[in-house]
């Protein structure tokens, strides 16, 4: 599902990035990269979403959280 | 005899990195521009145990990728000018993803020494780290400390002076046998070639694959050589293959698998997360019903703070320039009236909000300070999207309450060109702290009573404009897809008064020193003009332009003029033209004039919109590099600032008679 459909307080695994070298590139370089898990913190439903990727606090504009493509974590815990 | 040596100061943004460098470096700094950019940037000296050091503050990045001009420049100062180390400061409650850059300044070959500043903040969430065994997984000295209590400046001096003379690269990261395999051969091949900035091998052989920009285009004696482009394209390929992803991700990917192995055996956190108190605030502060209402509160607050508190100071100014002038009484023929309506009048009206001033960039700096400048851009992504811009470009637009100028150098961090070019547009529609002056005089003396509310309505004003025409200009001008926004969103902190003292000044530096010498300098000339009697036919020639505004008195169209120059001036030739001094401005518009609030009103709105002053042209035509963009924007704000004058005098006077 698209990253925008990511409830508060859930853990998700990013499984795909769309969009330019440069947009991947920034995400990588804040931390979210394919196969990371972060926690949903906030979504503002239409409107950015509040992510927490290893200790800080990531905001993704509203276009661009229909560029990521993540799931549920399954069963593990969130790492700590 | 002394060692020099230089040190590169490197970090994220937000961690702390110009409270350590102002530690280390004390009063001893030079704040100039990088060579060919209009970004700052700060250099400082400091003697420890008789070693001098030259401290060099790069910006602030998340990555040395050639992606944005901030890293760029940090990029290329640590190989072009081969700093004898990089002291790397590091956020210790948020390692993780600090330590990426750490990993990719290893990477580069030259010693660092991490510097392990907020450890308070780590310590208040129940992490332990462990500065020894990150020091030996690393291979390079870390020191804790805390910068905004000034704890542990002294051994990081200490460290940074025995790194010097050590010299020693820190470890070098293992990326995993398929990228190793093709790391090796392609710096093999590099081996016995030329590289550009004096790099190594390796590190060459890492950007090659991960088709850095800067290396691909910029380096034509590398990338033209048959022999490597063969290897770097059979490699990328061959990881493709493997990995099913750009080599570039699964080199990013490998940068954080060695950094999340080192954080199990260095940091010890809390088995369950506490909801931080960052958190609960957001809670209320990004509401998506809350947030926006809060914010206009917030902005509202801000300038009834600042305007009330002001009050008494100005007075006391005033008060300092009125016996000024009293005292200049006696002084007889031209040069007494020089003395009085020149340079007693004329510096004495921009002078006295000098207090008001510093008062909003109190606050402006408590809220950039305190982190709320991003949620405020967090905020307005929803509404900032529906006009086909995002959030990051409302932090410019914030910034432009403060000085047009640096504002819009801000823009920078937008990396989307054509998003960057509408947000620079708009930019002097936001209220700068220059036309204060002018809304401050005319609320005082027109709205006694509503005169918080007249002057915040100036500053919705110009933020609904500049978001109408935003959009517009997205919509018809600058089409395209926007760029994407990604922030991060920085843990709310108290805000010291000393790290507020240095923003304050910072920005108000240069209204004084304006003030002393450019806007001084014009209010002389004014006088000069008007004592000769050259003034008035400038005024009547230009004066009937606006008449339908209701200001087409000679004397209000010379401040228009002159306040392209610099918009304190329009109230100081007011000062000097009426011949009075601020406090008697108000009366002195009344009575010689034939002002009404109605006209005080619509020209306030011209004096907000009309022609930015020469600084924002200037910056202006520097950051787009285009002429036909500068004259866009004096053209559309002279035409827009004429036509709403004159709307709002001539629909007013239909109520008002």
């Amino acid at each position: 599902m698209p990253l925008g459909l990511a409830q508060p307080g859930e853990c998700i695994e990013i499984l795909k990035i769309r969009g330019g070298h440069g947009f991947r590139r920034r995400l990588a370089e804040m931390g979210l990269t394919s196969g990371s898990r972060v926690r949903v913190i906030s979504n503002g439903r239409p409107g950015p979403v509040v992510l927490e990727i290893k200790g800080s606090r990531l905001a993704i504009g509203h276009g661009a959280t229909h560029k990521i493509h993540v799931r549920h974590c399954s069963g593990a815990a969130m790492p700590a | 005899m002394d060692r020099k040596i230089t040190v590169a100061l490197a970090g994220n943004p937000n961690t702390g990195k110009t409270t350590v460098f102002n530690n280390l470096t004390g009063a001893r700094q030079h704040v100039g521009n990088w060579p060919g950019v209009t970004v700052e940037k700060r250099e400082g000296n400091r003697e420890h145990k008789g070693t001098s050091i030259h401290v060099v503050d790069l910006p602030g990045v998340y990555s040395l990728t050639a992606y944005s001009l901030d890293e760029l420049i940090a990029r290329r100062f640590i190989l072009e000018e081969k700093p004898d180390l990089v002291a790397n400061v590091v956020d210790a409650s948020n390692l993780e993803r600090n330590l990426y850059l750490t990993t990719q300044l290893l990477e580069m070959g030259i010693p660092v020494v991490l510097v392990l500043n907020m450890m308070d903040m780590a310590r208040s969430r129940g992490y332990q780290i462990d500065p020894e065994k990150l020091s030996s997984l690393l291979g390079v000295p870390v020191v804790p400390c805390v910068a905004s209590r000034s704890e542990g400046t002294a051994e990081v001096l200490d460290a940074i002076v025995a790194a010097a003379e050590a010299h020693r690269p820190g470890v070098s990261l293992n990326y995993g046998r398929e990228i190793e395999h093709a790391v090796g051969s392609l710096e093999e091949l590099l081996r016995d070639r030329p590289l550009p900035h004096r790099a190594t091998p390796r590190w060459t052989a890492i950007k090659l694959l991960e088709d850095d920009e800067d290396m691909i285009e910029g380096h034509e004696e590398i990338t033209g050589d048959a022999a490597v482009s063969e290897a770097r394209e059979k490699s990328l390929a061959h990881l493709k293959s493997v990995y099913g992803e750009e080599a570039e991700t699964v080199i990013a990917d490998a940068r954080y698998g060695f950094i999340s192995g080192l954080m199990k055996d260095v940091v010890r956190k809390p088995s369950i997360e506490r909801v931080t108190a960052s958190d609960q605030i957001d809670k209320i502060v990004l509401n998506r019903w809350l947030g926006i209402p809060l914010f206009l509160a917030v902005l509202y607050g801000l300038f009834q703070v600042a305007f009330t508190l002001s009050v008494p100071f100005m007075d006391w100014i005033d008060a300092g320039f009125g016996w000024l002038a009293d005292q200049a009484g006696g002084v007889e023929g031209w040069f007494g009236a020089l003395l009085r309506d020149g340079i007693i009048g004329g510096l004495g009206s921009v002078l006295v909000f000098v207090p008001v001033i510093f008062l909003l960039y109190i606050a402006l700096s408590i809220l950039e300070d305190c982190g709320y400048m991003a949620r405020a851009a967090f905020v307005m992504d929803r509404l900032m999207h529906k006009i086909g811009l995002h959030g990051r470009s409302f932090v410019p637009m914030m910034l432009g309450f403060g000085c047009n100028v640096p504002a819009i150098m801000a823009t920078r961090t937008i990396e989307n060109p054509k998003d960057r070019l509408v947000t620079i547009l708009v930019n002097p529609l936001m209220s700068c702290g220059a036309r204060l002056p002018v809304y401050a005089l005319l609320a005082g003396a027109f709205f006694t009573a509503h005169q918080g509310l007249v002057v915040f309505s100036m500053y919705a004003i110009g933020i609904i404009l500049a978001i109408l025409l935003a959009w517009v200009f997205r919509k018809r001008l600058v089409r395209g897809e926007s760029g994407h926004f990604v922030m991060e969103l920085p843990p709310y902190r108290m805000p010291t008064i000393k790290g507020v003292a240095v923003h304050t000044w910072e920005r108000g530096r240069s209204f004084l020193t304006r003030a002393g010498t450019i806007i001084f300098g014009i209010v002389l000339v004014i006088w000069a003009l008007d004592y000769t009697g050259a003034l008035e036919p400038i005024g009547r020639a230009v004066a009937p332009i606006f008449g339908p505004a209701g200001f087409g008195q000679w004397q209000s169209a010379v401040t228009l003029v002159f306040g392209i120059l610099a918009k304190e001036v329009v109230v100081g030739t007011f000062g000097t033209l009426l011949a009075t001094g601020e406090a008697g401005i108000g009366a002195a518009l009344g009575s010689q004039l034939g002002w009404t609030p109605l006209i005080a009103y619509a020209f306030m709105v011209m004096t907000l919109i009309y022609v930015p002053c020469m600084a924002t042209i200037a910056v202006t035509r520097r950051e787009t590099g285009s002429w036909k963009w500068t004259f866009f924007m004096i053209g559309y704000t002279l035409i827009l600032g004429w036509l709403l004058a004159t709307l709002i005098y001539q629909i007013g006077r239909l109520f008002v008679g």
